[in-house]
This record gives C-alpha cells, structure tokens and sequence, in this order.
C-alpha cells in the first residue's frame, strides 16, 4: 500500500527533482513494486502530457479589450475617445491632475497595412488603436511637434466612414503604450520587425490606455500624398504609432493627429516617418539603419 | 538560478513600489502592473475555465478586485501571491456559476466521445487538448496543475496561492496527474497505456 512518502517519491522522480544515486535507488524501489510503477507511469505520462501544450496567450484584441475594460471600469479613462467622431471635447479629468492647459495624448498601435502605397480609398473602415496619457515630462516635446490646427479632424468626423465604431477584423491591431514618442524611439523598437507578431512582439511592454478609431482610408490618403518622401523598395508598410495631441483650453480643446509608419524592404522595418494626418503633411523622417 | 532570484525580487519589489504609486494616483503605475502580469493571469483563467471569453472576463475580474482593493494589499505576501489568489478565486465563482447554471461550459476545443465507439482511440477524432483534459478535473485539482505544472510555481507558492499547507498542494497533485493519465489512457491504444504494463 502506498504512502505518503511513497508518494512524494514517485513525484519526485517524476517531476525530475531526483538525481544521481538517489534517482537510481529511487527508482529501482518503484521498479520491484507493480503498484508504484503504475503510479509512477500515471505521473510521467500526465507531466509530459501537460508539458507538451504551448502556454496560452492573449490576441491583440484581446488584450485590448481587456486594458480598455479596466481603464474605463475603474474610472481612469472616462470615456472612450474617438478622435474621429471627437474633434472637440471639454475638459478632461486628468487636467486638473497635471495642472496644464494643454495635454498630449499618445497612442501607439501597429497595424499592418495590406498592400504599400497603393492607398484603397474605397477602404474607409476605421482602424482602431489605443490610446494613453502621455506624463507631463512629455509634453512639451510633443507639442513643439505640432503645427496644425485640427480642421482636418473635425472634416474626417463629418464622413460617414467616421461614424462606424467597428473594429476592422482585417485590420490585425496590438496597441501598447509608449514612454516616449521619439520616432527614432520607436524606430528603434520596431526595426527588423517583418510581421505583425514581430513587431508586437517588439513593442511589448508598451501599454495603453483606451481606443480611439483611425481612418484607414486617411491613412492611405496621406502616405499617397507623401510619396516623394517614402524611399524606393517598401514591400510592407506598418503604422507602428500615432499621437493625439489635445491644445487649447480646457474648455476648448483641439486635436491634432501624427501618425507613425515603419517600412519593410524585405528584411523588416528599416525606416520610419511621421505625418500629420488631416493635412498630411510630413512631420519628421527617421533615418535608415 | 541566482539571476532568476534576483529578477522575481526585483519583480516582487516593483510590484509593491507601483502599487503604493497606483494608490497615490499614479496611472502609469497602473499600466505597468497590468502589463506585466495580465499574460499569467489569462493563462491561468484560460486553463482553469477552458474558454478564451470566459478567462477574459476572469482576467477582468481579476484586476478590477485587486485594483479596488488595492488599499487592502498588505506587503507581508508577494503581490504576485495576491494577485493569483484572487485570479484562482474568480475562476472558481464562475466555475460555481456555471455549475448552479446546471450547465458546465463546454471548453471550445472539447470534442465528445462516441459512446458507439468500440475501440476507446476511434472515439475522438484527435488527441484531447490540455483544456479539454483538464475540464475533467475538480476546481481543486485543477488549480494545482495549473499553478504548478503549468505555470511553473513551486509547491511552496501555489500553497499560499491556494491558501492551503503544501502536503495539500502535492496530494492534490498526485491525485489530479493519475486522473488526467487515466483518461488519457482511456483514449489510447492499449500499447500506449501509460499504465499498461505494470499497473492492471
């Protein structure tokens, strides 16, 4: 009959604690015992059953779902934000918090998108990332990045396209938060990255904050726009990041909208830049490696 | 083995830093807590729950009680510790939910036995899956596997998860390695039989 040391034995040897002389003599003691043995078996074959599975992992949207969840059930985030149904809000809470007139909000998602430079306008399904408050020590150098007032929001809110709040199951979205808005931060991040898994793989540890709606057919629009400064051999194109600005008051508030693009050559993103979607005009253009 | 040490306290340390940060306001205190643990709390939900909506939800129980309940950390245990007792203890009261339902969710990749079949392997069309193994198991049984085979715990950590002595832990171990062998057996050829030759 087996007991509790018999057990823990069995355990064990089976669980791979046992070494040298004693896993020989542990062993050997089960090995005269038909009753141990089967139980012995029982425990092998169960551990490398287990052992055998990948460990489960969130989707992109999953995880996304489940930050903007939080942030909005524990009232950190009072609503979700649409910057293209939003152009102008009020004030917002975290304000106060910061003491500011002005804040930055940064998003940062990664998108991929199908084909490169080819701009389908007809495409005008929203593309939804996330969005986070940037810390005050941000600020300042995210604001010196803008120009543009935010009357190519307030038009992209008026279309139709703007309206739909739903999730483009083709557009394939990881959004994590980003500490720094430096292009040449995320560029950095982002670089060898050929895929969406790479590169959400490589912005890990980023987190975010809620989900506002990007247009994907503005997108598409702006990097048409900007070809002359797009470098020749892009066979992939991702949106590795984008930032909201708000400026103005607290009761009135503007938004601007930079958007981030990392190119593929054939061997992962080896080049970045930044525009201003609206007016599309280019904000910032990393070097290559 | 020392850097590992040295990275779970330094994690541990952390923990206990952002939380008393999140309590004094500070957002991305919260962002880093989520970030680096929401990926061990979903692996357990899902393991536990064999449901991906399911263990999101559990996922977001989860937090939501740690976060509110967040002026009730004491540091004398791990966060982590907490956090995993409160992720256990969710899954188990939608598990109990789903039992007083009167009916227990079917994981999404459990496939049914033939009752026709006469050969035990010809009765499933694959392999079981680890979810669908371990819906066979009690709560109980189920949540020392997961914490300790699955997850990697020590038999010491998944005693104060579990809030239970460790020779609980092992028993509870043991018990649940033979039942899953034991129906994994039932699906095989008896050549395959984990037990084949020398128990029966």
């Amino acid at each position: 009959m087996m007991n509790d040391k018999d057990r823990d034995l069995i355990a064990a040897l089976a669980e791979g604690r046992l070494s040298g002389t004693i896993a020989e003599d542990a062993l050997a003691r089960i090995e005269t015992d038909p009753e141990l043995a089967a139980e012995y078996a029982d425990q092998v074959a169960a551990l490398a059953f287990l052992q055998s599975g990948q460990p489960p992992q969130m989707t992109a949207t999953e995880r996304s779902t489940l930050r903007m969840n939080l942030t909005e059930q524990l009232g950190l985030v009072p609503e979700t934000t649409s910057m293209l149904t939003s152009a102008k809000r009020g004030a917002r809470w975290w304000q106060p918090v910061f003491g500011l007139a002005a804040a930055a909000v940064v998003v940062t998602a990664i998108v991929i998108l199908p084909g490169t430079l080819t701009g389908d306008s007809a495409d005008t399904a929203p593309v939804e990332v996330a969005v986070s408050e940037f810390d005050a020590a941000g600020e300042e150098d995210l604001q010196t990045e803008t120009t543009q007032s935010a009357a190519g929001m307030a038009d992209a809110a008026e279309s139709p396209a703007a309206e739909s709040q739903n999730l483009d199951e083709d557009m394939d979205i990881a959004v994590y938060e980003t500490e720094s808005v430096e292009l040449g931060d995320l560029l950095e991040r982002a670089r060898g990255a050929d895929g969406r898994d790479a590169l959400e793989g490589q912005l890990k540890g980023f987190a975010f904050r809620s989900i506002i709606a990007l247009d994907r057919a503005e997108v598409d629009r702006c990097l048409n726009a900007l070809a002359d400064d797009i470098p020749e051999g892009v066979v992939e194109t991702f949106v590795i990041g984008a930032e909201v600005l708000d400026e103005g008051t607290a009761e009135v508030l503007d938004q601007v909208t930079i958007v981030h693009v990392g190119f593929d050559f054939g061997d992962g993103i080896d080049d970045a830049l930044s525009f201003e979607i609206g007016s599309c005009s280019l904000v910032e253009h990393a070097p290559q490696g | 083995m020392t850097t590992v040490i040295c990275e779970m306290t330094d994690r541990a340390d952390r923990d206990i830093e952002l939380i008393d940060r999140y309590l004094t306001g500070d957002i991305d205190a919260f962002t880093e807590l989520v970030t680096a643990h929401e990926d061990r709390v979903f692996a357990i939900c899902l393991r536990m729950l064999s449901s991906r909506e399911a263990a999101l939800d559990a996922t977001q129980d989860t937090f939501l009680t740690v976060f509110r309940k967040a002026d009730r950390y004491k540091a004398q245990a791990a966060f982590s510790t907490w956090l995993y007792r409160v992720t256990v203890n969710t899954c188990y009261d939608l598990l109990r939910r789903e039992k007083r339902r009167g009916a227990d969710r079917i994981p999404e990749s459990y496939d049914p036995i033939d009752p026709q079949a006469t050969d035990p392997f010809d009765a499933v069309d694959v392999r079981p899956d680890i979810e669908s193994a371990l819906a066979q198991l009690s709560p109980e049984f189920r949540a020392a596997v997961v914490l300790v085979d699955l997850q990697g715990m020590s038999l010491e950590q998944a005693g104060d998860t579990l809030e239970v002595p460790t020779g609980t832990v092992k028993s509870r171990l043991f018990r649940a390695r033979k039942q899953l062998a034991q129906s994994l057996g039932n699906l095989r050829p008896p050549s395959e039989h984990p037990t084949g030759d020398n128990g029966e």
